[in-house]
């Protein structure tokens, strides 16, 4: 079991995180999660690759020479290669490209259509989230993944259809997809279950500054729906921020009324906390002292954000007889933050030999590192596997690599 | 010729020859990309304890700084799509750098009649030459190229440590080819 449970909880995981435990703890074994129905959801229509024009080669070439065998002498191609770009699809080789721009001074874009990294089409509003200004830096990050992730893989042979026209309904098959039952809140284990189940592929990054408030985003790469992290955000409020991206996720179209943003905002806090779970809190919570209500808050600040709690109960207009202001909770909340630590520092550790951080990463990222990453390990440089566990300013990736392959084979 | 050459050549060559990327005669450049690199990841401080001497000595050609714009975008657009469409192989920014400028370098140089690249990473080596006919020296037979247009005289007394010290570090070992040239110019075998 990673290191992650021992720490957070001191060895003493609460009854959601002993659920969690047992849970991943069989997986880890078994190395597979075979024992799931996997629940895919499949968007064809938002993503493409990106689209080779080879008729639009056709009409700069016609325009400008006499015939293609012109252009053919001048770029030293056969008229079979030619052929086959217009007609057949094929892509020319690098070089040729940049001979073919060259020559017919155009740029390579020219030749192309849409990109293989597809981005939401609407405006997130808040600063906490992907804007405008950010939307690049962040297909920029997933554009790293192009090579890598596709959707080739078996995993994403099943389609399901979630229902989405009600954040309610939403949120409930969320957590029958996650197997909670319907007075628990979500655990951690949980979130990345169900991210699991549906097919969406967890990547954790240091985010760079221009993305620095943003704690998550979601991209499709080759149709793969991925959801990147920043390792800077705090585990607490993870929760909150996977099922929101999640929802983001699988969700075709804006179909409500609302914005996207407070319609993903809706489902992931009631499917984060059911009303039961609210209900039966504020029961507690209202016949506590201020002693009591402060045990209450640290034991539950083990599983999830406490001012994320405090505005769950704020949204649905569920009176509770705090001891402590908002502004309390917020303070304590953020001491609990930076107890419980960042998501990174939980991965990767300083102390961390290169076998743990592999483990740690392979147990949150499971989907990414099985389908994707360590079936991919012999084409990888060291660099590149530096690069994508922000090994940078740090160590040598290529003792990351050598773990890596252990694991791959250790999985065979 | 110019060889524009990756972090590993570098790391290997440069106790060889300081004076690798001062002179034209050596034919060798970097990238800003390399360069940053080199500096700024901390085991290479471990394994390479003398780096920081020679930071003077390292001149990468900035990137976008005199090169056309267009064509700097058709480049990388080139070396992207190679990647994505016909390659297998995952590169880095420092990979990618290394083969951007070697395909931009006719443009920057006019004079520059070939083009090289120099590293010892299987991936880079392979794609650079797939996808854009690009040819690799490996570090020993960039030596053998001084040292037979006689910009660097051998010592063995200075050179050889050096040598033994690329296989204690774990630097790939020189192709058989390399090493016979390297024998013929110096009456020396590389070490083993």
């Amino acid at each position: 079991m990673p290191s992650i449970f021992g720490e957070v909880w001191n060895n003493e995981p609460s009854e959601f995180g002993g659920k969690c435990i047992k849970k991943y703890a069989k997986c880890k074994k078994k190395l597979t999660f075979s024992f799931y129905d996997i629940y895919l959801y499949i968007e064809k229509m938002e993503e493409v690759r990106m689209k080779w024009l080879g008729e639009k080669l056709k009409n700069f070439v016609e325009s400008r020479y006499r015939s293609q065998d012109e252009f053919c002498n001048k770029i030293r191609v056969s008229r079979q290669s030619f052929s086959s770009w217009v007609n057949e699809g094929n892509i020319p080789n690098g070089k040729l490209l940049l001979a073919i721009a060259v020559e017919l001074q155009i740029s390579i874009a020219d030749l192309f259509e849409d990109t293989i990294v597809a981005s939401p089409q609407f405006m997130p509003a808040h600063n906490a989230l992907v804007n405008q200004n950010s939307f690049d830096e962040a297909n920029a990050l997933a554009e790293e993944y192009s090579n890598i992730i596709s959707n080739d893989s078996l995993v994403f042979s099943q389609v399901c259809e979630l229902s989405t026209d009600k954040f309610k309904q939403l949120s409930k098959q969320f957590r029958a997809i996650a197997g909670i039952d319907e007075i628990s809140a979500m655990t951690y284990g949980d979130v990345f279950k169900l991210a699991h189940k549906l097919g969406i592929c967890i990547i954790f990054r240091k985010f760079s500054n221009n993305l620095s408030e943003v704690y998550a985003f979601h991209r499709r790469i080759n149709g793969v729906p991925v959801i990147f992290v920043d390792t800077e955000s705090f585990v607490p409020d993870l929760i909150f921020v996977l099922l929101h991206e999640i929802c983001h996720s699988v969700r075709r179209n804006n179909d409500t009324e609302e914005t996207e943003d407070d319609f993903c905002n809706k489902v992931a806090d009631l499917a984060q906390f059911p009303d039961n779970f609210l209900n039966k809190l504020q029961m507690e919570l209202n016949q506590a002292d201020k002693e009591t209500q402060k045990n209450i808050i640290v034991k539950y600040a083990r599983d999830f954000s406490v001012l994320g709690l405090y505005k769950s109960f704020e949204r649905r207009g569920i009176e509770v007889n705090w001891h402590y202001t908002k502004d309390q909770i917020k303070a304590i909340s953020s001491s609990i933050n930076n107890c419980i630590g960042k998501i990174g520092n939980i991965l990767s550790p300083g102390t961390a030999s290169e076998k743990d951080v592999c483990l740690n990463y392979y147990t949150f990222s499971l989907l990414f590192f099985k389908e994707f990453l360590l079936p991919n390990l012999e084409n990888m440089t060291a660099r590149f596997v530096a690069q994508i566990f922000d090994l940078s300013n740090g160590e040598d990736g290529q003792a990351l690599l050598e773990e890596l392959k252990k694991l791959r084979d250790s999985i065979k | 010729m110019i060889i524009v050459t990756d972090t590993c050549s570098i790391l290997m060559l440069l106790r060889l020859n300081p004076a690798m990327f001062c002179d034209s005669c050596y034919e060798c450049c970097t990238t800003q990309e390399v360069f940053d690199e080199i500096f700024q990841t901390r085991k290479f401080k471990d394994k390479y304890p003398w780096r920081d001497t020679y930071r003077g000595v390292i001149k990468p050609i900035p990137q976008g700084h005199v090169i056309n714009a267009e064509q700097y975008k058709n480049v990388s657009a080139a070396v992207n799509i190679s990647l994505q469409e016909h390659s297998c192989y995952n590169l880095s920014r420092e990979d990618k750098s290394v083969v951007i400028l070697s395909l931009l370098l006719p443009d920057i140089q006019p004079n520059v009649s070939d083009v090289a690249i120099s590293t010892t990473d299987r991936a880079l080596i392979a794609f650079s030459q797939e996808e854009f006919d690009l040819e690799n020296i490996e570090p020993l037979e960039i030596v053998s190229i001084w040292l037979e247009k006689g910009a660097l005289i051998f010592d063995h007394v200075t050179h050889m440590p050096i040598f033994e010290d690329w296989i204690a570090k774990g630097e790939p070992f020189p192709s058989p080819a390399a090493k016979r040239r390297f024998k013929q110019l110096t009456g020396y075998d590389f070490p083993k």
